[in-house]
């Protein structure tokens, strides 16, 4: 069960019989996923990526039998958030921080496979930090919370999170360039 | 915070997967039906229908048509359902809209000088367009409601491939109705009131299919 594709596919399929403890797993993993995508491109608005991954849960919800199963999960599921995502910028024509390609999509595809090997490298890079910057990273970059989210659960200001992010990702961008000696 | 998934697992029932093609064929079939019965009560029957449904023109202007719609009808299947791709068949009726282009100009250059006027023109141009428009109409309300059950993503290319589908179809069957024969006029008149119902579409697309 460590392929994701895989494990999110079997969800869907017992959830599409009704099977709730399997829908709760699945929503739960997709909240997290619509989370990370959704304030990855709405970087500065908070709000409005909080209110998309409510609305994107809901639309799987609703039209959660146009999924085939013989189809990809992760395509139909992407594909589904993107559309909230486009649906956004149309109503609030707002102007894009980021270009909408496929190569946004395909890197969501892409971190499926790449976030095995990614997360122990990870592991160890972050180890080597302080705890209050790894905590941080891990976080925001990783379990795709708003600074605002993590500020909360570590009771320090957005601010200190947004500190401890940057320097955590400097001196971890340091180490990976082989240079520890300033690392202080 | 969970209060949403809390919800949404309550309301949880067994969904039996979506089947576009019989979702879009219920919806295209009653629109047919409420177009010929429109075509036959409005604009009425071509008077020698019986004679002329014995004719190859009469098939290949009904077929050709006809075909249009059979290539967008998988492109639109396709697009009812988030992350498919569209496929080729928008690049397929490409093609055939080409080639009837080209055979259109054959007959164009092949007519007599007298009669390419005629050959061209017809003698119902101006009422062809917004006659197999009008035709057109029921067909792409009954496509775009079946559409709207299931969860198109690309509202403008499913709207295009809608209006390409209607079009079609609703030229197949004002078909009954216009007595124009030559290759030419099909390729020009017809294709081109097909076209608008698809760029219709195409425009209309987001704004219909939003969900």
């Amino acid at each position: 069960m460590s392929d994701p594709e895989a494990k999110l596919r079997a969800l869907m399929a017992l959830s599409q019989n009704g099977d709730a403890k399997a829908y709760r797993i699945l929503l739960e993993t997709l909240k997290g996923r619509l989370t990370a995508y959704f304030s990855r491109r709405l970087t500065s608005d908070a709000g409005s990526a909080d209110d998309l991954v409510q609305e994107t849960l809901m639309a799987i919800h609703v039209k959660r039998a146009t999924y085939d199963p013989g189809q990809a999960f992760t395509g139909w599921f992407y594909a589904i958030a993107r559309y909230k995502l486009i649906d956004h910028y149309r109503r609030y024509k707002v102007r894009r921080t980021e270009p909408l390609d496929e190569a946004a999509f395909v890197e969501d595809m892409a971190d499926d496979f790449a976030a095995a090997s990614a997360r122990m490298d990870l592991d160890e890079l972050l180890a080597r930090l302080p705890e209050k910057q790894a905590r941080a990273i891990r976080m925001t970059k990783i379990t795709g919370l708003t600074s605002a989210e993590a500020a909360q659960a570590m009771n320090v200001s957005e601010s200190a999170i947004k500190v401890s992010v940057h320097r955590g990702l400097k001196s971890a961008a340091a180490t990976l360039e082989d240079d520890p000696g300033d690392r202080s | 915070m969970n209060d949403i998934i809390d919800d949404l697992v309550t309301d949880l029932t067994p969904a039996e997967p979506a089947r576009p093609n019989a979702t879009m064929i219920a919806g295209l079939g009653v629109a047919a039906l409420i177009s010929i019965l429109g075509v036959v009560m409005v604009l009425g029957p071509r008077p020698d229908l019986m004679l002329a449904i014995q004719t190859a023109n009469f098939w290949i202007k009904f077929m050709v048509m006809a075909l249009l719609a059979a290539c967008a009808w998988p492109v639109l299947l396709r697009l009812a359902r988030p992350g498919s791709s569209p496929g080729l068949g928008l690049a397929i009726a490409a093609f055939v809209a080409g080639g009837l282009i080209v055979a259109g100009g054959v007959n164009l250059l092949l007519a007599p000088a007298s009669e390419r006027m005629y050959v061209l023109l017809g003698h119902s141009w101006s009422a062809c367009l917004w006659k197999v428009a009008l035709t057109s109409i029921p067909l792409f309300a009954g496509t775009i409601i079946a559409l709207r059950r299931m969860a198109p993503t690309r509202l403008r290319q499913a709207g295009f491939a809608a209006g390409l589908v209607a079009g079609g179809v609703g030229a197949a069957i004002y078909s009954i109705s216009c007595t124009e024969q030559s290759l030419t006029f099909i390729a020009s008149w017809y294709l081109l009131a097909v076209a608008l119902v698809a760029a219709a579409g195409a425009l209309l697309g987001p704004r219909l299919l939003r969900w």
